[in-house]
C-alpha cells in the first residue's frame, strides 16, 4: 500500500531539521504500516511554528472546531496541486468557511482561472454569479442550498459543480443534478486538502486522488506523498469509512 | 472629467470585456462585487492590481501579514498581492474573518507572529485586542486602508504596538485600488503622496484651496479613468516634501457627504434622508456627526443627530420615540439597522440634539460627517 513516493517522503520527514513533529511521534517505526497515526489533536497541541517543514509563500488558515482552533499553512504552489475542482473559464467559489473560500479561490488562480469569490450574502453572490456568467461552482452542501434559486433561474446547466466536504448526503444532493452537467464530490478536510473524489450518485464510489493513500479502519486514515508545510502522513480523520464506501 | 456614473459605465465595459476575453494572466485580476453601500446597486468590478502592490505590502523585508477586512474580496486581494511577490521570498498571509475574532485567537496570532497588520482601521483595532503584548512588540508595521485614521486611535495603537510604523493607503475600489500612500515618514496623518501611475487634481477649490479630489490612472488594459471625482475633498500641500516628492495632498473627508465609514458600518446620507422623511412634521432639516470612540478596549461609533425643528425642541418622550424609530429603521449595513448594532455594542445609542436655527448652507454642503473625538 505504501508508494515509493510516500516511502521517500517518510524518510525525508524523519530526518528533517526544520521540525521534529513527526519524528518525535514515530520513534523507531520506519514505514507506513508501523508508524503511529496523528490527528487534529496533535495539530491543535503543536503550534504551526513547530510543525513547519518548509518555507514557501502561501496562505495561513484558521481552522475552528468545537475543541479549539489551530493554524494550517499551505504554500500557494501546493494549493494549486490539489484536486478541488475542474478547469472552467469562469468559476465561482462559494463556501461557508471563509478561509476555505479564499484557499479555493487561490486554487483557481494557481490553475490559471479567474474566479469570482462569493461573499456571505447569498443574494449578492447570486447577483454576481449571473453577471459573471459563471460556468462552474466550487462549493459545499450548505452553501449550495443557498444558491438554489439562482440555479433554478439559469437557462443552461453549469459545466460542473465541485462539492467539497467531509461527508455528503447523496439523497439530498441528487436534485442538483439538473443544474450541472457534472457534480463531483470531493472528500477534503481543511488541514489535509482533498484526498478522494466521486461522481454524485445514489451510492457514490470514491477513489483516492493521485498522491493520496487511504487506509480504512473505523475512520479514514489519509497520507499524501508530497512534502507539504505540515505533511499529511497517517492522519486519522473523523470520517467514518462507510462514507468512502458509498454507504 | 468623470463622475461615478461614468465609472459605472466603464466598469460595465471592463466586465463585459473580461467575460468575453478572460485575461491571460488571471493572477493580476480580481473579480468582486460591492454591496452597493455607496448608494447604488451592487457593482461588479474587475480590479487589475499594479505590479508595485506586493512591494508596498512587503517593504522592509516583511514576510508575515495579517489581513483585516470584513470583505472576502478584500482579503482575497491581499492574498493575491502576496502571491505575486518574487519567487524565493516565503511571504505568508493570514486573512482574518470577523468569525475568527473569538477567545483563543491570541495564541494563534502569537504563533503566526505577524510583522504587518493590514486593513481597515476599525478592524485592526478589533484584532489588536487579540494580540499579546510581547507579540505586539514584534509587529513592524500597521497599514491602514479604507477608513480615516484618527489621531486618538493612532496614539492608542502606537502605545500597543510600540515598534510598529503606521502607514496609510488611500484607495477606492472603483478606481482599481490605490490612489495615494502615506509611506513617507515625513507626512502627518491624512497626508499622502500619489501612488505610482496616479495623477491627482483638485478642482472647484474654495478660498483655502480645498476642493474635489480628481484621479487619473489606468485601471484595466487600455482603459483609463480621467479626472474622476472620487467624492473626497482635499487640498494640495505647498512645497516639496523632505523625501523629495513634489506632490502632497491632505485628505479632508467626503464631499456631500455620500457616506461615512465607521466601526465597520456605513452611514449614508441617502439612508438618513429616507428615514428622516418619516417625520415630515417634526424634522425640517438635520445634520449628523459621527465619531469613533475607544471604550473598553474596542472601537465604537458614536452618532449625534442634530435636528432643526422650527418650534424649538421635542418633549423628552418624543425625543425617545423619534430616536427609537430612527434607530430601528436606519440601515447601516446591507442587513443591519443602527439599533441592531447598538445591541451588538458596535455603536453607542443615538444622541439627539436640537439646533436653534436653520443650518447654514456652505459651498461644500455636508450633512453626514466624521469628526475627531
Amino acid at each position: 500500500m505504501q508508494t515509493r513516493e510516500l516511502h521517500a517522503l517518510i524518510s525525508v520527514v524523519r530526518e528533517a531539521s526544520a521540525s521534529g513533529f513527526y519524528s518525535a511521534r514515530w520513534g523507531a517505526a520506519a514505514d507506513l504500516d508501523s508508524i503511529p497515526t496523528v490527528s487534529r489533536e496533535d495539530l491543535r497541541a503543536t503550534p504551526l511554528s513547530k510543525r513547519r517543514y518548509k518555507r514557501e509563500k502561501g496562505l495561513v488558515k484558521v481552522i475552528h472546531d468545537e475543541r479549539g482552533a489551530f493554524l494550517s499553512e499551505w504554500s500557494f504552489a501546493d494549493i494549486g496541486r490539489e484536486e478541488y475542482g475542474v478547469y472552467a473559464k469562469r468559476p465561482m467559489v462559494y463556501l461557508s468557511d471563509p478561509h476555505e473560500a479564499i484557499e479555493k479561490s487561490m486554487w483557481c488562480y494557481e490553475r490559471g482561472m479567474l474566479p469570482l469569490v462569493g461573499e456571505k450574502d447569498a443574494a449578492i453572490t447570486s447577483y454576481a454569479a449571473g453577471r459573471y456568467q459563471i460556468d462552474s461552482l466550487i462549493t459545499d452542501a450548505e452553501s449550495l442550498a443557498k444558491l438554489t434559486s439562482y440555479l433554478e433561474g439559469r437557462t443552461e446547466p453549469l459545466d460542473s459543480i465541485s462539492l467539497i466536504g467531509a461527508s455528503f448526503d447523496p439523497h439530498s444532493l441528487m436534485p442538483y443534478r439538473a443544474y450541472a452537467a457534472r457534480i463531483r464530490l470531493v472528500l477534503s478536510l481543511p488541514e489535509t486538502g482533498a484526498f478522494a473524489a466521486a461522481e454524485l450518485a445514489a451510492k457514490p464510489v470514491f477513489e483516492a486522488l493521485p498522491g493520496c493513500t487511504i487506509e480504512k479502519e473505523q475512520t479514514l486514515i489519509v497520507s499524501k506523498d508530497r512534502m507539504l508545510v505540515t505533511p499529511i502522513i497517517r492522519y486519522r480523520t473523523d470520517i467514518p469509512t462507510h462514507v468512502y464506501d458509498g454507504a | 472629467m468623470m463622475e461615478r456614473d461614468d465609472i459605472f459605465t466603464l466598469s460595465e465595459r471592463i466586465f463585459r470585456d473580461v467575460v468575453a476575453n478572460p485575461p491571460e494572466d488571471p493572477g493580476a485580476y480580481l473579480v468582486r462585487v460591492t454591496s452597493g453601500t455607496s448608494g447604488g446597486a451592487p457593482l461588479t468590478l474587475v480590479t487589475n492590481y499594479p505590479r508595485e502592490a506586493p512591494t508596498d505590502m512587503m517593504r522592509g523585508g516583511v514576510e508575515r501579514v495579517v489581513s483585516c477586512s470584513g470583505s472576502m474580496g478584500a482579503r482575497l486581494a491581499n492574498a493575491l498581492v502576496m502571491r505575486r511577490t518574487p519567487e524565493g521570498i516565503p511571504v505568508r498571509v493570514l486573512p482574518l474573518d470577523p468569525s475568527d475574532l473569538v477567545p483563543g485567537l491570541e495564541a494563534l496570532i502569537d504563533d503566526f507572529d505577524p510583522q504587518n497588520i493590514y486593513g481597515f482601521c476599525s478592524y485592526i483595532v478589533r484584532v489588536a485586542g487579540y494580540v499579546k503584548p510581547d507579540t505586539a512588540k514584534r509587529v513592524q508595521r500597521l497599514t491602514f486602508s479604507g477608513e480615516a485614521l484618527l489621531p486618538e486611535l493612532s496614539e492608542e495603537l502606537g502605545r500597543q504596538f510600540p515598534n510598529a510604523e503606521q502607514v496609510e493607503q488611500y484607495m477606492a475600489s472603483e478606481t482599481a485600488g490605490y490612489i495615494a500612500n502615506r509611506f513617507c515618514r515625513h507626512l502627518p496623518l491624512n497626508h499622502f503622496h500619489p501612488a505610482q501611475g496616479v495623477a491627482i487634481d483638485i478642482t472647484d477649490c474654495d478660498a483655502n484651496g480645498i476642493g474635489d479630489i480628481r484621479v487619473t490612472k489606468s485601471i484595466f488594459r487600455d482603459v483609463r479613468i480621467d479626472q474622476y471625482r472620487v467624492g473626497d475633498i482635499g487640498r494640495f500641500v505647498p512645497g516639496v516634501c523632505t523625501c523629495g516628492e513634489a506632490v502632497t495632498i491632505e485628505l479632508l473627508g467626503r464631499k456631500g457627504i455620500d457616506y461615512v465609514k465607521l466601526a465597520g458600518a456605513v452611514l449614508r446620507r441617502q439612508e438618513f434622508d429616507r428615514v428622516m422623511k418619516m417625520f415630515p412634521e417634526l424634522i425640517a432639516d438635520y445634520r449628523v456627526e459621527a465619531r469613533q470612540i475607544h471604550e473598553d478596549g474596542i472601537v465604537k461609533g458614536e452618532v449625534t443627530l442634530f435636528i432643526y425643528y422650527p418650534r424649538g425642541a421635542f418633549s423628552a418622550d418624543l425625543v425617545r420615540e423619534v430616536g427609537t424609530k430612527i434607530a430601528r429603521n436606519l440601515f447601516v449595513t446591507p442587513t443591519k439597522t443602527f439599533d441592531e448594532l447598538v445591541q451588538n455594542r458596535v455603536f453607542k445609542p443615538l444622541i439627539i440634539t436640537f439646533a436653534k436655527e436653520p443650518f447654514p448652507l456652505g459651498n461644500k454642503e455636508v450633512k453626514v460627517r466624521l469628526v475627531a473625538t
